[in-house]
């Protein structure tokens, strides 16, 4: 489902790995945050990250989550203006973004589809925690409930394939819950972590 | 995850029903011409208070060429009804030209909107100005909409609030729109936003149309109001800069901070006439500078805050 076969510039291997539908891969970096950029699209790589076959390496970053990989850091940035669970409304699937302005003409239809997309994020944040955040205002928000908010905001989007980089605090209690949610939806869960070697 | 949340507060929809009743019936009990027509000033300034709303606010981009979708806005109006066209195409063709002026100012900004939409937005702004300085337009009378008599300034007034808050309530809705959320990410950083499958172009593009619209719209309520093309400091690039304080001083997040920043900026401008200065620059600043001082996050931000309450209480309970 996912693979990464990425290189350095010299043409030394810098990652490696191969993670099947429904399977959890866990690798050991020395730089998770520089592999999370490439193959989030956001810093340039050498070499491949295939998803189900579609090589994403000329795809800009909102196409690859188009295209059902979510990428999570593990934290937030302050995002002043918005509420938490608009941060976790943000990766909406796109069938539902036109529902978003009938909505606001007054569709009933509409309103439907987006209450059920909200029921199924709010479930999400309470399995996370988070459903006592939800309208708390997305700055400065202590780092787990932001490594929180940011798997939840992966998620909502319902991707094929996950690469989280795992947070130093309180990792093991959101692993826990990552695995049930990737049961729930089949998908690939690729985690990073500083280590001395890659695997 | 063991962390609570502190309480939040509501915002009450009764102030706001309040506040439309009576929007609506203060013409009614002050007959003056000349409050009425101040009330058009204030309503133009809130649709430009909503605009900058979207650009400095959301976006987080210095946006100055609000004067000059204005001044597109106008003149499109002031062209139509010249010719005897309907109020209601002026309108539309008022907001087209003002959201064709944003997205021309981005256009040219493309490469790095944050940092070049500033100086391209007031060369923009500068140019049009002359444009529209050249503009030679004999005034009209105002026509009737939908059988309301606009030469009434009363009249004027209120399909001047019907629009402006048609507009109030189109920003509200917007920011729990996922427009209005990718607006907001895209202020707060391109690379978070991607990761959410945002794509920052495109949603910058929207918000910057937007916001031309709404700029063209108070456009086409000026030259209502003036039956023509205004004075054409209206539309300079000092204006442009002055603008600024309405969502400073206000609060750049809500249509609230729209509201107040209007009515603030106007009241300040019309007081510093009063003392014998007219300089609008000057009143500009000097509510900027008080407000970065005083509250950074506008008048908006201090009636969202619990601070001034819980500091009332701390006092009558005698502590520090």
């Amino acid at each position: 489902m996912l693979r990464v076969d990425l290189f350095t510039e010299q043409g030394r291997p810098f990652a490696h790995a191969e993670v099947a539908a429904g399977e959890w891969v866990r690798l050991d970096h020395p730089e998770p945050k520089a592999l999370l950029a490439v193959i989030a699209g956001q810093a340039a790589g050498h070499g491949r990250v295939l998803l189900a076959g579609q090589d994403l390496v000329d795809k800009a970053p909102q196409e690859r989550v188009r295209v059902g990989l979510a990428v999570c850091s593990g934290q937030l940035p302050d995002l002043p203006g918005m509420r938490v669970l608009d941060v976790l409304q943000l990766a909406r699937p796109v069938r539902l973004r036109a529902a978003s302005w009938r909505a606001l003409l007054g569709s009933r239809r509409a309103r439907a589809a987006l209450g059920a997309e909200e029921a199924t994020v709010r479930s999400i944040a309470e399995r996370l925690g988070l459903t006592p955040w939800l309208e708390h205002p997305a700055v400065q928000l202590p780092a787990v409930v932001a490594a929180a908010a940011d798997l939840a905001g992966g998620l909502a989007g319902v991707p094929r394939a996950l690469v989280w980089r795992e947070p130093q605090a309180h990792s093991e209690e959101l692993a826990a819950v990552l695995a049930d949610e990737q049961r729930r939806l089949g998908c690939a869960v690729l985690s990073l972590r500083r280590g001395e070697h890659a695997r | 995850m063991g962390v609570s949340a502190p309480g939040r507060r509501r915002p009450t929809a009764a102030l706001g029903l309040l506040a439309v009743l009576a929007a609506t019936s203060w013409p009614y009990v002050v007959p003056s011409a000349f409050a009425h027509r101040t009330g058009v000033q204030l309503l133009s300034l809130v649709l430009v208070g909503l605009s900058l709303t979207i650009t400095v606010g959301w976006l987080r981009a210095i946006s100055l060429f609000q004067p000059a979708a204005a001044a597109i806005g106008a003149g499109v109006t002031a062209t139509l009804l010249t010719r005897d066209h309907s109020v209601g195409v002026a309108f539309v063709l008022a907001t087209a030209g003002g959201a064709a002026v944003g997205l021309i100012t981005l256009a040219v900004a493309v490469a790095d909107p944050k940092r070049w939409l500033p100086p391209i937005s007031l060369a923009v702004t500068a140019v049009v100005a002359v444009l529209v300085d050249q503009w030679v337009l004999r005034a009209f009378r105002r026509p009737t909409l939908l059988d309301i008599e606009l030469s009434d300034d009363r009249a004027l007034y209120l399909v001047g609030l019907a629009v402006t808050a048609a507009a109030c309530l189109l920003v509200t809705r917007l920011r729990r729109t996922d427009l209005g959320r990718q607006l907001l990410a895209v202020g707060a950083g391109t690379l978070f936003a991607s990761r959410r499958g945002v794509a920052a172009g495109a949603v910058q593009a929207q918000g910057i149309a937007l916001s031309g619209a709404l700029a063209g719209a108070a456009g086409w309520l000026t030259s209502l109001l003036h039956q023509g093309l205004p004075s054409p400091l209206e539309f300079a690039p000092v204006t442009a800069v002055a603008y600024l304080a309405i969502p400073v001083v206000g609060g750049v997040w809500s249509t609230a901070g729209a509201l107040i920043g209007a009515s603030l900026f106007l009241g300040a401008t019309r007081l510093a006439l009063l003392a014998g200065t007219s300089t609008l620059s000057v009143v500009a600043a000097a509510l900027v500078v008080a407000t970065m001082w005083w509250h950074p996050d506008g008048v908006a931000g201090l009636l969202g805050s619990r601070k001034p309450v819980l500091r009332l209480r701390r006092m009558l309970a005698g502590e520090r």
